[in-house]
């Protein structure tokens, strides 16, 4: 027995005190390689779980051998992540290096001071913004503030797709003009829609196409589900218009002629959308489209080139790109769309914040590698890019659709509100959508509700 | 006194582990929300922790969106307890008696609920809901019947979830009648067979009061779970349109999570957690007042 008590206390002796003893003896530093000055650091990315993230992956092994930096890459859907980072973040841990920054939260990462500006990295250490689209810039500042709080990694907008070959047929542009006074309008960059010619296509392309008594092809379709996609709906409607939710004081003015006109022309266009749009998720509208069932709809970019890529989509070859619709009496040359996106942020816990920014610019700011990334899935944020002949050889049907992209970006693409209280201001504004489409409230009084709440909302985050 | 001690002492070793790690998953979690729910707490603003007593439960009844989440939640827990109740009853007395492929049947009919609820929810979602190409508006059409955008429009959501939900829980009321269904005694049934009473005669004075004590165990089990779903529904509606379908839970999700209330969120799932025991124990007390009652007159 007492042998077996001293084998116990020998073991927890050892147990610990090995501990102490590692501690005490300190760390051995390796020596670091000349032009390796961050050898042996390891950074985490929380980034979202799509093609562009799994397109990274081929290249971490090759930027370890190059610097010496470990980089893990983690992967999660949009709502999981923006979670556990803000658990992390309230925690104070470091865990993550880098993080996926979107608009939708940037405001909340800022003003609790979560995340490093990232100017003096990019004077520093070699970043080349001239060598960028501007709108990846632009979608990481917060306010009209001069930091840049994320590297430029996705940057993104709404266009509209539409059926060229329905537009162009010779018996529907005969139907189009008895039935208007008009010939159907082929959008260009210089010439886009009006709401008006929007409205009178998406009403003439709704139709019963088997003669079934059921409508089987709709006008327009877009996503309108919960706080992001209500909101992502309605808000460049009211841009568009000429609207906005509040004005440089933090006034609200979404109670506003324009707003309700705005409000009125989405409820009028709901009628040529399918039933059920109001919970379809982004996405839900993309395989329709590709299978014909709508005639135009509005997607992101990657939707929008594979809209003719004949391995994806049905009606490849028959999709037009145009810019989004314009409002003549908004006072603006274009229509408004939401810029999305996002862009990697470094954290403000970081333990190694200078291996995290090496990295951003040795993956997306070197030409080459950023272009074989794009080429892999990825998204493009040099201006170059676009320009590429191995971009065009990759993507021939696409000639129509970087014009397009590139002058959405520049000219339409419009940041969100990023205050900290985001979301409750969406949260309003898509109950107020979905109120008026619904038929609970009329235009006027949702947004005169809306108007007091989300000046409520905001007058509270201001006093703090 | 010497032998008290030598029960005690056992008792409490063996209970101790367990009453140990309820405290610790239970317990503690439960009293530190009650604590939260008395500050003004910004989770991510560390200078904002003030104590302000009842205020965030006297904001609760001012907030609109809470009294309607509150409202849905029971509305929502009434529908989806007793709808996998009168079912899981049905299907149990459906497969009561013996027959050849039984249980191959009560295999089938257990697979919703050994599903991902978020896989069931997306099948419906996708295959069943969906308003112009989905399955339940096809075979409506048959009839002639336009199918209305279920998950898309009130009240089809609220109903859509009631749907899914009953859908989903039936199969584990159904074994569990199922179970005490195979362990009524047979003499009792086919006595009052004898004496000339009908199917539904025995079900109705015979089977159901014999099962009175399983009914009730499921219906508070039920009760306890089904306030708190969340998965289904995040899937199918995100707790829209116009938050129609945002039960309590979701309510708690939003206000915690995406704009950080951590007291506030607490509150409200504190007033959730107190009615929901307050309807169980009234279950308890009416359901029991019977053997109560012959347990203190003997």
């Amino acid at each position: 027995m007492k042998i077996l008590k001293k084998i116990l206390m020998t073991l927890m002796l050892v147990l610990f005190l090995t501990p102490v003893i590692l501690w005490a003896g300190g760390k051995k530093e390796a020596p670091k390689a000349p032009g390796r000055p961050y050898e042996g650091a390891r950074i985490t990315i929380g980034d979202l779980a799509r093609g562009i993230s799994d397109a990274l992956k081929p290249y971490l092994d090759k930027f370890k051998e190059e610097t010496g930096i470990t980089v893990t890459l983690e992967q999660h859907a949009f709502d999981s992540l923006r979670d556990k980072m803000m658990i992390e973040f309230a925690a104070k841990s470091g865990y993550f290096d880098i993080i996926y920054l979107s608009p939708g939260y940037l405001g909340e990462l800022v003003e609790n001071d979560y995340i490093l500006p990232l100017n003096d990295y990019m004077k520093r250490l070699g970043f080349r913004s001239e060598d960028f689209l501007p709108a990846a810039i632009e979608i990481s500042r917060y306010g009209t503030g001069e930091e840049i709080w994320g590297f430029p990694y996705l940057a993104d907008t709404s266009i509209l797709m539409y059926r060229k070959d329905l537009f162009q047929d010779p018996a529907e542009r005969a139907a189009f003009r008895s039935q208007f006074g008009y010939d159907i309008p082929i959008p260009t960059i210089e010439k886009p829609l009006t709401t008006k010619e929007f409205l009178d296509l998406a009403k003439f392309f709704t139709r019963d196409t088997n003669g079934d008594g059921k409508v089987d092809m709709f006008g327009f379709g877009y996503p309108q589900i919960g706080v992001a996609y209500g909101n992502l709906y309605i808000m460049p409607w009211i841009w568009t218009f000429g609207g906005d939710y509040f004005d440089k004081n933090y006034k609200v003015i979404v109670n506003s002629p324009q707003a309700l006109a705005a409000m009125k022309y989405a409820l009028e266009l709901q009628k040529y959308q399918p039933d059920g749009v109001l919970a379809w998720e982004y996405g839900n509208h993309i395989p329709r489209f590709y299978e014909g069932h709508l005639v135009m709809t509005a997607g992101w970019f990657n939707d929008a080139l594979a809209a003719n890529n004949p391995a994806k989509s049905k009606v490849a070859g028959k999709v037009g790109y145009a810019t989004v619709p314009r409002h003549p009496d908004s006072g603006l040359k274009t229509g408004k769309a939401v810029l999305g996106g996002g862009s990697l942020a470094i954290t403000k816990h970081s333990k190694n914040p200078e291996a995290a920014f090496t990295y951003l610019n040795w993956m997306f700011g070197n030409e080459s590698r950023a272009l074989e990334w794009y080429l892999n899935g990825g998204s493009a944020t040099l201006k170059r890019i676009y320009e590429s002949p191995k971009v065009h050889e990759k993507f021939p049907w696409a000639k129509e659709f970087f014009p397009v992209a590139n002058y959405s970006l520049e000219h339409i693409a419009k940041q969100r509100p990023t205050v900290g209280v985001s979301h409750s201001l969406f949260e309003v504004m898509a109950g107020a959508w979905h109120n008026v489409a619904l038929g609970r409230e009329t235009p006027e009084a949702a947004l005169a509700r809306a108007q007091r709440e989300m000046q409520a909302i905001l007058d509270k985050w201001r006093r703090k | 006194m010497i032998k008290h001690k030598r029960t005690t002492i056992p008792i409490l070793l063996f209970i101790g582990p367990a009453v140990l790690v309820l405290t610790i998953v239970a317990l503690f979690p439960i009293m530190y929300a009650l604590f939260c729910s008395f500050w003004n707490w910004h989770l991510h603003r560390s200078t904002l922790r003030e104590f302000i007593a009842f205020t965030n439960y006297i904001n609760l009844f001012r907030d609109v969106r809470f009294l309607k989440s509150l409202g849905l939640t029971f509305l929502f827990t009434f529908l989806t307890v007793g709808g996998t109740i009168v079912f899981g009853f049905l299907l149990a007395l459906l497969v009561w008696k013996p027959f050849r492929g039984k249980n191959l049947a009560l295999a089938l009919m257990t697979i919703p609920m050994i599903m991902t609820p978020v896989v069931s929810a997306l099948i419906w979602k996708v295959f069943l809901f969906e308003a112009n190409v989905g399955l339940i508006n096809w075979l409506l059409s048959l009839f002639g019947i336009r199918g209305p955008a279920w998950i898309a429009t009130s009240p089809w959501a609220f109903v859509s979830i009631v749907i899914v939900n009953i859908w989903f829980m039936t199969p584990f009321v159904l074994l569990i009648i199922e179970a005490a269904l195979s362990g009524l005694p047979k003499e009792t049934l086919e006595a009052a067979a004898i004496d000339g009473a009908g199917y539904w005669k025995r079900i109705h004075y015979i089977v159901l009061p014999m099962l009175k004590g399983t009914i009730l165990f499921i219906l508070i089990f039920r009760i306890t779970i089904d306030y708190r779903t969340f998965d289904i529904i995040y899937t199918l509606t995100g707790g829209g349109p116009a938050f129609d379908t945002q039960l309590l839970s979701l309510w708690v999700y939003n206000v915690a999570l995406r704009t950080f209330q951590i007291g506030y969120a607490n509150a409200g799932a504190t007033v959730m957690m107190v009615a929901v025991g307050l309807i169980c124990f009234a279950i308890l007390v009416v359901a029991t007042r019977e053997r109560r009652e012959r347990w203190l007159s003997k």
